[in-house]
């Protein structure tokens, strides 16, 4: 399997990464995504299927906190899957500070219209775990990415 | 004329007696607590369970018109069982939150119930206005074009 973040993806997720209560969030994505090695991730966590009847799914996937945390939040993440490539576009959290609400169609559409332009120019960037698999880094250097 | 050993003798019934029914009393608080774990633990994994049951639904292929009145009668379902975990989880939190007591337990069930809910909206959404939206089509068939 092969990871993409957008540029705005790492963006936002940077931005989350700050605040106290969301500190654990690439903890929570590397556990619920990165380490799912199997070839259909979507079938192995909460996730929802966009666009029926496709050869490529469109997903929205629910990643939260750990039980008996004291922080509590849930994340939305909007990724394709093409084959064995995953390309994530956005994230948003539904609580905490920067927490919203669920997403309208006509921004669904907008953020998949960005995500499909990158793809399709090569503008994505390819991410992976570290050696100890509790970081994830630029597949290019191995520099995390989120130091 | 009561004896000394008498009187000592019923001290001490009186006091195993005590001390018996108290540690009684205890093991039934236990039990109640237990019990109140378990019915709390019970209700969070089924309402997680829901929850990604209800995401199925969107994995399912060629939905017909009449797979959707049955989605709409599962929405139904959802939102008005919500209404009564949320009236169940208030009640709960209103008796042993001031006390400390069960205080994970309920935090556990308060996300399960959030969860729950938001899988109700995000099916709806996703069925019945996402996929009917042409500008959304239009981008699904460029995506499986990839």
């Amino acid at each position: 399997m092969q990871f993409f973040f957008q540029k705005s993806f790492i963006a936002v997720l940077k931005k989350l990464l700050k605040k106290n209560s969301y500190k654990d969030c690439e903890k929570a994505i590397i556990e619920n995504i990165f380490k799912l090695k199997v070839d259909d991730l979507f079938a192995h966590c909460v996730s929802y299927r966009l666009n029926p009847n496709a050869k490529n799914p469109i997903a929205k996937l629910r990643v939260g906190d750990g039980q008996g945390k004291s922080s509590s939040y849930r994340v939305y993440l909007i990724a394709v899957a093409v084959k064995n490539k995953y390309y994530f576009g956005y994230m948003y959290p539904k609580q905490g500070v920067y927490g919203q609400d669920a997403l309208k169609s006509t921004e669904e559409s907008k953020i998949i219209k960005t995500l499909l332009k990158d793809i399709k120019n090569e503008a994505v960037i390819e991410v992976c775990l570290n050696e100890a698999q509790d970081k994830i880094c630029f597949t290019s250097n191995k520099k995390e990415v989120f130091e | 004329m009561t004896s000394t050993i008498e009187k000592i003798n019923r001290e001490i019934i009186k006091s195993y007696s005590n001390s018996l029914s108290e540690e009684e009393r205890i093991n039934e608080i236990l039990d109640r607590i237990n019990g109140k774990k378990k019915e709390y633990s019970y209700l969070t994994k089924s309402l997680n369970r829901l929850s990604a049951l209800l995401a199925k639904i969107t994995w399912l292929d060629d939905l017909s018109t009449s797979d959707e009145v049955i989605i709409s009668g599962i929405i139904a379902m959802g939102k008005a069982s919500d209404i009564h975990f949320k009236r169940f989880y208030e009640e709960q939190f209103k008796l042993y939150s001031p006390k400390g007591l069960f205080k994970e337990d309920l935090r556990e069930m308060k996300k399960a119930i959030d969860s729950h809910r938001e899988s109700v909206q995000e099916v709806e959404h996703i069925i019945f206005e996402l996929r009917k939206d042409n500008d959304f089509k239009k981008l699904s068939s460029l995506i499986d074009e990839l």
